[in-house]
């Protein structure tokens, strides 16, 4: 399963990062932290791994769909 | 798969850009004009026992009711409590042989200023009371006639502050300053009665008085702000539903909720010194984001267990940052 590597900066904003949540579903987890720390995820950015991974789920359920 | 993301605690106002912006001035902030000046508001650090004895020994004084005096020159004394200190209301007569005054604005200034140097004298000490604010009032007349055309007039200016609306009042607030239009009756127009507060160090030593300094905070949590303000010695600290009041370095702090946004604005009153003051608010910013950092290092903690998570590490890095690596087991 994956991780949660969250900051907590001085001046009380709080960054998070998502490891090894595989699908979409590491966006569930903006709303956890929401939860944990009584917070409004403001900006969420997507990584390099976030695209290759999608494109990879794509490339597979389309793959499986043509055979 | 990830991603990154930024979160604002809800302690913090979400848009930062509140932060050090001044509240937007609106036509409603008057030119206070000298001539305009219909009454003023002076405390005092008199006791009970010695408001009639003070009066006794003032020569060409009537005592009108209970606790209301006029002088032979126009200068109307009336005694209120205000703030817990017994408070001269100061008023220039309107009516009679006082017609004929013209400009009662400055007469109003002498005669109080002439009276307070006459009570100085009689009990050997300043009487006023050197902490407190003395306030001004200041009347303007206007071609309204109904609240209707009135509370069209303060929504046009997206007034939403008006905590009391009759057929001959309307109070307001805008930029922490006190309004109300108000007529005596209804054959009469409205007028316009703003309230200006002067600290009363600043008008003893002669200083050019300082308007009070107002901006948006980005706090939202009250306790989290009484926690930060005690952590950075303030006294007298009053508290209650929508507002904070505090003392610090001879200054008064005054937060006020703020309903549309849900932070405190902040008013500060009696500055001396302008670095020292500009010091102190970064300072507080610095304390109150360390204490949310705080808050919310206790909450993820707690809750993590109901969400069957496990804390894997935590360090503290260069810059002060908690962080947190949280097993989803």
């Amino acid at each position: 399963m994956g991780k949660l590597k969250i900051k907590l900066l001085p001046d009380g904003t709080i960054e998070m990062e998502t490891k090894g949540i595989k699908g979409k579903k590491c966006l569930d987890y903006a709303k956890v932290l929401e939860q944990l720390a009584d917070a409004k995820a403001e900006k969420i950015d997507k990584t390099d791994e976030y695209y290759q991974d999608s494109y990879l789920e794509l490339y597979e359920s389309q793959h499986l769909s043509d055979n | 798969m990830s991603i990154v993301l930024k979160a604002f605690p809800m302690g913090f106002l979400i848009s930062l850009d509140a932060k050090n912006n001044k509240i937007s001035t609106k036509k409603y902030d008057l030119k206070l004009e000298k001539d305009n000046l219909r009454l003023l508001k002076v405390a005092t650090n008199f006791t009970p026992a010695q408001i009639p004895y003070l009066m006794a020994n003032l020569e060409e004084c009537t005592q009108i009711d209970a606790n209301t005096y006029q002088m032979n020159n126009g200068l109307n004394i009336h005694w209120e409590l205000y703030n817990g200190n017994y408070c001269a209301v100061l008023t220039m007569e309107e009516t009679g042989i006082f017609d004929k005054i013209t400009n009662k604005a400055q007469m109003l200034v002498k005669y109080s200023e002439t009276l307070f140097n006459t009570f100085d004298v009689i009990l050997k000490k300043n009487t006023r009371d050197v902490g407190s604010e003395e306030i001004f009032y200041y009347c303007y007349n206007t071609h309204y006639k109904t609240k209707e055309e009135l509370l069209e007039l303060l929504k046009n200016n997206n007034i939403e502050n008006i905590p009391k609306q009759t057929e001959t009042e309307i109070r307001f607030r805008v930029n922490n300053k006190n309004y109300k239009y108000i007529r005596k009756d209804k054959k009469q127009n409205f007028y316009l009665e703003s309230e200006q507060k002067i600290p009363l160090v600043n008008i003893l030593s002669g200083q050019k008085p300082i308007t009070s300094k107002t901006q948006k905070t980005n706090y939202t949590y009250k306790e989290t702000l009484i926690k930060t303000l005690n952590e950075h010695g303030a006294t007298n600290i009053i508290s209650d539903e929508f507002n904070v009041t505090c003392e610090m370095f001879g200054m008064k702090l005054h937060y006020s909720k703020d309903f549309k946004s849900d932070a405190y604005n902040l008013e500060i009153m009696q500055i001396t010194n302008q670095s020292e003051c500009e010091q102190l608010l970064q300072d507080l910013d610095e304390e109150y984001g360390l204490n949310i950092q705080d808050l919310t290092y206790r909450k993820i903690l707690e809750r993590i267990k109901d969400k069957n998570m496990r804390l894997e590490s935590e360090e503290v890095s260069d810059d002060n940052s908690i962080v947190l690596t949280i097993d989803l087991g």
